[in-house]
This record gives structure tokens, sequence and C-alpha cells, in this order.
């Protein structure tokens, strides 16, 4: 029976005692190949890492933070004031979850642009997507909870909306956010979304999405030099690649951290019906391109429905990618349709943030927004083709398809 | 001894040291909560770029300066941030 090799060293020797103990070596995941350690394919391990962070500072602040609309504020202001490094707390938490929102945005972009989506992980993506949703559906529900003028004067423009839906799709959404309570009510279904339903939620479907990721493994790299004998060389996962991802999640760690430290949160004054007369309700950021969308006055009213339904559609398209883009080209310098499209998506989304940032309350007549959705979606495509012409002309094709 | 385990070693007392001084903050005061968000991202930096040295001293492949040049410079930014915030 071969042995194994003595540790070289009291280093060496922890390790591979701690492996012997833990088993961590044990061939239970499938070694990763040398090209995929890089931190663009470890944008989905990073949104997890984000939602750890977010899981242990939202259970410091829950010991504190009681769901009612009385005390929501009262309690939140607590924590900020009186609570040790509560401040400091909540300013972490804010801001890994916008880094988790950009994070996932930045994970669906990256797997659309090299294409991951190719057969056979197709419900790898389907099942991404619905889990991006839930992530949304995180920084909805949470945006309520401190229950200040700005939170709940926009969060009650969103459900507004939901009267307008259709009868029963509109009850059974309306039950399932705001309940019957009124304001309690909404609170409480928020409190119970954003710590228990969405968690559970998000964290089944990860394990369903780790699984397929074991069964397919990580995807064939586009380049050639991804390619070489020595980039598909297979690094142990324990203890190469556990200390690869966990100088990630560090780094990322000590950003959050700085972020909090230097910019810290300051507390907006809280609801009252009158207070909020004199704000103009504006969204977080991540929603500023929808809400853009409904200000442009042919959504004004009822209206707003039609671009509710452009938005499932697009969105729907979004999901059902890997059935849209069947052909087995992979390298973005072959599919020029869906790079163009992806490029446009980023740039609408954006400039209309960027837009809505800019402009708050402002009705947005349908000339400008036909004009700036048009125009960028224009401007865009040309660059993207312009783009695509010119690599090809260097790789001496004859045009492009 | 090896450069990267003399880096290694003058890391970890960066750590023991940043650790140290986060019990003597008072949790309270708002520049102390900043310090101490400060001091943890030191230890996560340091733990990351003690990490980095380890994997590349096991596989034989040497360190990359520009990198451990990069920590570095982060250290001295955050080290600024936190006389600025105390």
């Amino acid at each position: 029976m071969a042995t194994e090799a003595e540790p070289t060293g009291p280093v060496e020797w922890v390790v591979k005692w701690v492996d012997s103990r833990l088993g961590l070596s044990h061939p239970l995941l499938r070694p990763v190949p040398k090209y995929a350690l890089n931190p663009a394919a470890w944008l989905g391990a990073l949104t997890v890492v984000a939602f750890m962070i977010l899981a242990v500072t939202g259970i410091l602040m829950m010991l504190y933070y009681v769901p009612t609309p009385a005390e929501a504020y009262t309690s939140t202001s607590y924590i900020f004031n009186q609570v040790a490094y509560g401040r400091f707390i909540e300013t972490v938490h804010l801001y890994t979850a916008y880094a988790m929102v950009l994070l996932t945005f930045a994970h669906m972009m990256r797997g659309f642009f090299v294409s991951v989506y190719k057969k056979p992980r197709e419900m790898m993506w389907l099942v991404g997507m619905v889990m991006g949703g839930l992530v949304l559906g995180f920084a909805f529900t949470g945006y309520l909870l401190p229950w200040t003028v700005i939170s709940k004067s926009a969060t009650d423009v969103a459900v507004g909306m939901i009267d307008a839906l259709p009868a029963i799709l509109g009850s059974a959404i309306r039950f399932l956010i705001v309940g019957t309570g009124g304001d309690s009510g909404e609170l409480l279904r928020f409190y119970d979304l954003h710590v228990v339903v969405l968690p559970a939620a998000l964290l089944a479907l990860l394990v369903v999405k780790m699984y397929m990721l074991e069964a397919h493994g990580i995807s064939e790299p586009v380049t050639r030099r991804g390619r070489s004998p020595e980039k598909q060389r297979a690094v142990p996962i324990f203890p190469d690649v556990t200390l690869y991802l966990l100088e990630l999640a560090a780094i990322f760690g000590a950003g959050m951290l700085l972020l909090g430290a230097l910019f810290p949160l300051i507390l907006p004054p809280a609801y009252t019906p009158t207070a909020a007369s004199q704000y103009a309700p504006q969204p977080d950021w991540y929603f500023l391109w929808l809400y853009q969308i409904l200000k442009i006055s042919a959504f004004e009213g009822p209206a707003f429905v039609y671009a509710l339904i452009g938005v499932t559609i697009l969105f729907g398209a979004l999901l059902i990618l890997p059935f849209l883009d069947w052909s087995p080209h992979r390298r973005v310098q072959d599919r020029p349709l869906f790079v163009t499209l992806g490029a446009v998506f980023i740039a609408e989304l954006t400039v209309l943030a960027g837009w809505g940032l800019l402009t708050p309350g402002q009705i947005v007549p349908t000339w400008e927004g036909v004009a700036v959705i048009g125009g960028t979606a224009f401007l865009v495509t040309l660059g993207s083709l312009a783009l695509f012409r010119f690599v090809r002309s260097r790789q001496g094709r004859v045009a492009p398809e | 001894m090896r450069l990267a385990y003399r880096l290694i070693v003058f890391l970890l007392l960066v750590q023991a040291t940043a650790t140290a001084t986060l019990w003597t903050l008072n949790p309270t005061e708002s520049a102390s909560q900043a310090v101490f968000g400060t001091l943890l991202g030191v230890d996560l930096l340091a733990f990351a770029m003690v990490s980095y040295l380890y994997r590349a001293e096991k596989a034989g492949t040497g360190f990359s300066r520009p990198w451990v040049l990069t920590g570095c410079a982060a250290f001295v930014v955050l080290f600024l941030a936190v006389l600025v915030r105390a």
C-alpha cells in the first residue's frame, strides 16, 4: 500500500491533521481547473459571501428591531445611537446589500457574455435567474423595515400599483406582501419575507445550483489561453481552492468594512403622512431604472400596466435565454446579436438609473423617453457593430454574420 | 528565512496588533466604530495576504510583487483612514 508523503513543516503538519480529521480533501467536491482561479469566475461565490455578512449583521439587528409601525423607526434609531457598534453594523448591512445586488448582476452578465447557459447548463441559468429575483425581493422588503419617510413613501408607490393589476393576480400579490392589516400587516409581512421566507428560498435554490455545478463542472473557457494544458490542470479543493475563496472573501469583507467606516449611514427622518407629503418618493438605486420608465407620461395612471408588461416580457426573455440562443457558439466575437443586446441592456439600465437619480418626482414627456431609450439603444448598437466589424477585419473575415 | 515567510511573520504581527487594539475601543462612539471597522478590515486583508503567500510558496511559483505591493498600499490607506477617523 502506498504511503502518503510526510509533511515538510509545522504548517503542512497542521493542514494534513485538519484534513485527515475533517475529510476535507475527500472527493466530495470535484477539483477546480486552474483556469477557474480568477475572480470573475467567483462572482457567484462572492454573492454568497455577501449573503453571509448580511445574515450575521441582520441577526445582530434582529436582537433589537421591533417590526411594528409604532416602534420600527424607534428601534432602528436605538440600534443607531445606543447599541454598541450599532450604527456601524447597520451601515455595513446596507452597503453589503448594495454589493450583493451588484454582484448578482455582474455574475449574471458575466455568464451572459461567456454564454455559460449553453447546453448542458440551461437549468443552472433558470435557477440563477430565480435567485436573482429573490435578491431583488430581499432589497425590496428590506428597504421598508426602518420605516423612514423615504422608504415608506417609495414602498407605498410600489404597493399601490398592485391595485391596478388584474383582480386575481393583484389580490394574490397583495395578500402575500401586505396581508389584510394595513400598515401593521404590511410591515410584519415584509419582515417575515425578509428574514424567513426569502432566505429559506434562496438557500434551497443555492443547494440546487451547487448540485448542478458539481454535476456539470465549471464551464470550459472560451479563450485559447484558458484551454492550454497548464490552465486545465486540476487544483485540489482543500487547501488550495478553499484558501483562494477565503482570500477573495476576506478582500471583499475588508472593502465592505472600510466603506462602512468611511461613509457611515445617516438615518432619514421617521415616516409620518405629513413628512411624506414633502418628499418626492424615490426607490433605491437598483429600482431607479424601472421608476424612470414609469415616470414617462405615456405610462401615467392605469397605463403603467403596459410598462410592467413590457418589463415582464424583457425579463421573461432573459429567463428563457438558453432556449432563444441555441447556437453552439460561445465566443463573444461569434455572437454579435446577443452580445449587442447585452450591451444595450446594461447601457439602458445605467442611463435610466442615472436619469432617474437626477430627476426625482418629475414626469418625463413621452417624446423625451423615446429619444433617450431609443437613442441609447441606437448608439450602443452602432458602437457594438463597429467593434465587431473592426475585430473581424483584423481576423481576416469578409463581413459580420 | 525566505522573504515570503518573513512577510508572513510581519503580517501576523500586524493582525495581532490590530486585533488587540480593537478591544481598547469605546463601542458607542462614532469615531471608535469607524476605527473598529478599519482595523477589522486590516485583519482581513492581512489574512488574505498570508493565505496568498502560503499558496504561492506551496505551489513553488513564488509570489507576485505587484500584488504584495498592492496589499501593502491598501494597509497604508487603511491606517491613514484610521488616523483621519480617530
